[in-house]
Order: C-alpha cells, then sequence, then structure tokens
C-alpha cells in the first residue's frame, strides 16, 4: 500500500492545484494581515480583535478552498478505471480508496498548515495565548479530513465531475459553518472522526462496488 | 495453474462464452484463436478476476477466482493494451508502481522496469493516456513481464506490432514461460505458428 500511497502523493504533486491553493491561501491571508494588522483590525468587525478576524478570513478562505484542491487533486480514476488498477496492482479498491484518501488529506493538511505562521503573527499582535492557537489550529486541521472525505465521497458516488465538486463544496462549507457555532475543541474531534468514518465505509463499499467492471455490452 | 469448469458468460441477454472448460499448467502455453467478437477477450477478464462469470468454475493458481478475487489478483497478471489502467502517470511510474506491488523482489523489479524499457524501446518519460495502440501493448507486455506473475495472460499481445517488436515480445514470453509461468494468449483466427505456445484452441472447440 505504501507504493500506492506514493504514486497518489506524486499525482497530487504534479497538479498545479496544492502549490496553487497554498500561494492564495497565503498570500490573501498575510495580505489581510498586512492590511488591517493594527490593534483595530477592520473597524465593521471590531467586535473581534486582529487574531479573530484573522482565523474568521483564514475559515472562509479554507472553506472555499479546501474543496476545490481536493477536487482539483485527486486522481481522476473512478469507476472501472479503479477497477483497473487494482487488477494491475492486484491491491484491492479499499486499500487504494484509503492511500487516495491518505494522500489527499497530507496535501490539505499542508494547505491548512501554510496558514499557521500568520495566524501565529495574528496571535501575538493581539496577545492571544499559543494554545489557544494550538486548539484552533487543530480545529481547522479537521476541516482538512471533511473536505477530503467529502471529495473522495462525492467523487465516487456521483457521476459527473462538476456535480462532484458543488456537492463537496456544498458539504464541506455546511461543516465549516457548523463548526463555527460550537466550541472547536468540541466539533473538531468529531468532525475528524465522522470524516475518518465516512472514509472507511468508502473503502469497504469500494470492495464490494469496484470489485468487477461494471456490466456492459460486450 | 489456470481451470476453468463449464466457464459461461451472457451480457445483454446474448452468450458470449458458452460452457468453457480449460486447463493450462505451470510453464504451459496456449493460444486461444477464433475470430472478433468469440468472447476471447471476455475469458481472459474473467480469467483476470476483471468480470465475473455467469457460471461455472474458476481456479487461479488454486485459488477460487469468485470466491477469493482478490487473493487470485496476486497470481494472475492479464495484459491488454486496452485494460491497462494506469492513468495520470507515465510509463515509467506505471512499470514501477506495478513491479512495487507485485514483483517480490523490489530491488529486482526496479531493474526489470529498467531492463525492460530499453528493451522495448519505450518513451519512459510519455503520459500512459497519451501511448499510440501499439505503445500501450508493449507497455502492456513490459507490464506483465515487470509483475511477474505465475500466470499471464495476453489479450493479441503482437498484433500491430513491427517485426523487431515481435522479435523482442516472443522472446519474453518465452522467457518467462520457461520460469515456469502459465501463459494463454489470444490470437487472431489467421495467427501463424509461434514459439511461444505449445498448444493453440480454436475458441470453438474449447468447451469441446
Amino acid at each position: 500500500m505504501g507504493a500506492m500511497v506514493l504514486r497518489e502523493l506524486h499525482v497530487i504533486g504534479r497538479r498545479g492545484a496544492l502549490s496553487a491553493a497554498i500561494c492564495v491561501h497565503v498570500t490573501l491571508l498575510a495580505g489581510y494581515l498586512l492590511a488591517w494588522g493594527d490593534a483595530s483590525g477592520i473597524p465593521v468587525a471590531s467586535a473581534l480583535n486582529v487574531y479573530g478576524q484573522t482565523l474568521m478570513v483564514e475559515v472562509v478562505l479554507l472553506a472555499i478552498l479546501l474543496p476545490w484542491t481536493a477536487a482539483r487533486c485527486v486522481a481522476s480514476e473512478r469507476g472501472d478505471d479503479l477497477v483497473l488498477i487494482s487488477v494491475v496492482t492486484a491491491i484491492p479498491p479499499s486499500r487504494i480508496v484509503l492511500a487516495r484518501a491518505l494522500a489527499v488529506t497530507t496535501g490539505l493538511v499542508m494547505v491548512v498548515a501554510s496558514g499557521l505562521p500568520t495566524l501565529i503573527l495574528a496571535a501575538r499582535i493581539s496577545a492571544v495565548r499559543m494554545s489557544l492557537v494550538a486548539e484552533y489550529e487543530f480545529a481547522l486541521l479537521s476541516l482538512a479530513f471533511v473536505s477530503s472525505a467529502a471529495a473522495l465521497t462525492w467523487r465516487h458516488v456521483c457521476h459527473g465531475r462538476v456535480i462532484g465538486w458543488f456537492a463537496a463544496a456544498l458539504s464541506t462549507a455546511a461543516v465549516v459553518s457548523a463548526a463555527r457555532m460550537a466550541p472547536s475543541l468540541v466539533i473538531a474531534p468529531v468532525v475528524t472522526a465522522a470524516s475518518l468514518c465516512a472514509i472507511g465505509l468508502l473503502a469497504l463499499r469500494a470492495d464490494v462496488s469496484l470489485r468487477y467492471l461494471e456490466e456492459r455490452s460486450e | 495453474m489456470i481451470r476453468t469448469e463449464r466457464l459461461s458468460k451472457v451480457a445483454d441477454g446474448r452468450a458470449v462464452l458458452s460452457e468453457i472448460t480449460l486447463a493450462v499448467g505451470k510453464g504451459d502455453a496456449v493460444a486461444i484463436a477464433g475470430p472478433p467478437g468469440r468472447g476471447k477477450s471476455t475469458l481472459l477478464r474473467i480469467l483476470a478476476t476483471l468480470m465475473r462469470p455467469t457460471s461455472g468454475h474458476v481456479e487461479i493458481a488454486g485459488i477460487d477466482a469468485a470466491v477469493r478475487p482478490f487473493d487470485a489478483r496476486k497470481r494472475v497478471f492479464l495484459s491488454d493494451g486496452v485494460a491497462l489502467g494506469c492513468y495520470d502517470m507515465t510509463v515509467r511510474e506505471c512499470l514501477q508502481l506495478i513491479a512495487a506491488t507485485r514483483a517480490p523482489d523490489r530491488r529486482r523489479g526496479a531493474a526489470d522496469v529498467a531492463r525492460l524499457i530499453a528493451l522495448l524501446g519505450l518513451d519512459a518519460a510519455k503520459s500512459v493516456n497519451m501511448l499510440t495502440a501499439g505503445e500501450r501493448r508493449l507497455v502492456a507486455m513490459a507490464a506483465a513481464i515487470a509483475s511477474r506473475a505465475e500466470v499471464l495472460l495476453f489479450n493479441e499481445p503482437l498484433s500491430g506490432l513491427d517485426m523487431p517488436a515481435i522479435e523482442c515480445c516472443t522472446a519474453l514470453m518465452s522467457d518467462a514461460r520457461a520460469r515456469g509461468a502459465a501463459i494463454l494468449v489470444t490470437v487472431g483466427v489467421d495467427a501463424p505458428p509461434s514459439p511461444i505456445w505449445n498448444r493453440q484452441i480454436h475458441l470453438e472447440e474449447v468447451g469441446a
């Protein structure tokens, strides 16, 4: 399975989406801090300190970037193509799905982590303690799991690529919104566990639904 | 190594294969000849566990392929330019992945890949998606050899190739047979005799 994970990472690395997402994320977040990083932040959101505002921008950015990156990065095989890969490599479809999930999640974690230096800077400006920054970063990392699970699930369920991306984007946005309504340390483990369960179910289903080529006329 | 009993396949209400009984032993090479549309490719796909038979029994290296398809897959490799998979990969990456996941000795697998690329004159950096039909056949041949599977299935491996490529592929298949692999090759109805196989069966005669 290690070879399969490496292959999936290779595919992700070769696509420009991951590096583009990291660049956009870092640039916009750092740009926000540069523009409004004085003590007060944006006047209309003055109830929050600079760190709180930066975190909110980060969440909005990730809600857009993560599903897009997941949809663009993941290898293009689906359905019969996955059956072929399984036969050629002699790896069961469930392990291919798990390898893919691991690789995509790793890529998305990199996107989330790329915003950490800016968040630390904002926390310093607002004199927020680092343990709180770590807590929110953990919550943000859970979004990588959600996006990965949503993108893979919808890719396997939907036949159209665009529909799959929209469904993944909407479900991720819904989870992001829900996560903002409750304390992050409570929601993040639940969201991460639910995402892992979804990936596990998807893998189990793959061993049944992707066992053979789809029946069609010869 | 390959054993089928009364193997049948019905697709879209049409019988594609009917009551095929076949046995191929270790180091044995059998050619399945027949005109297009007789179900030669379907037979190979069922043996490779890509398709489910409608009825009958399939055994690959002693494993019931219908009951344990994922175990059977480890012992069999289908060399088919059409069913190569490996999208989003270059030729080298595709062969390296197959060698890494299938070959028992990883270092030897990597050496095999380098040797096969040079021997077959493959463009290692070319994307699999961009290969011509002939190039796909050669990559599928290299993949089969690199897999070191005990059972090798070749779907019309020599058709459309030039003479040097045919000689090269013939030598590779003969080597595989010499190391004990069971080989099943599909060929056209007018295929000339070849040193690769020791038996040739017309598909109509297989169930007889």
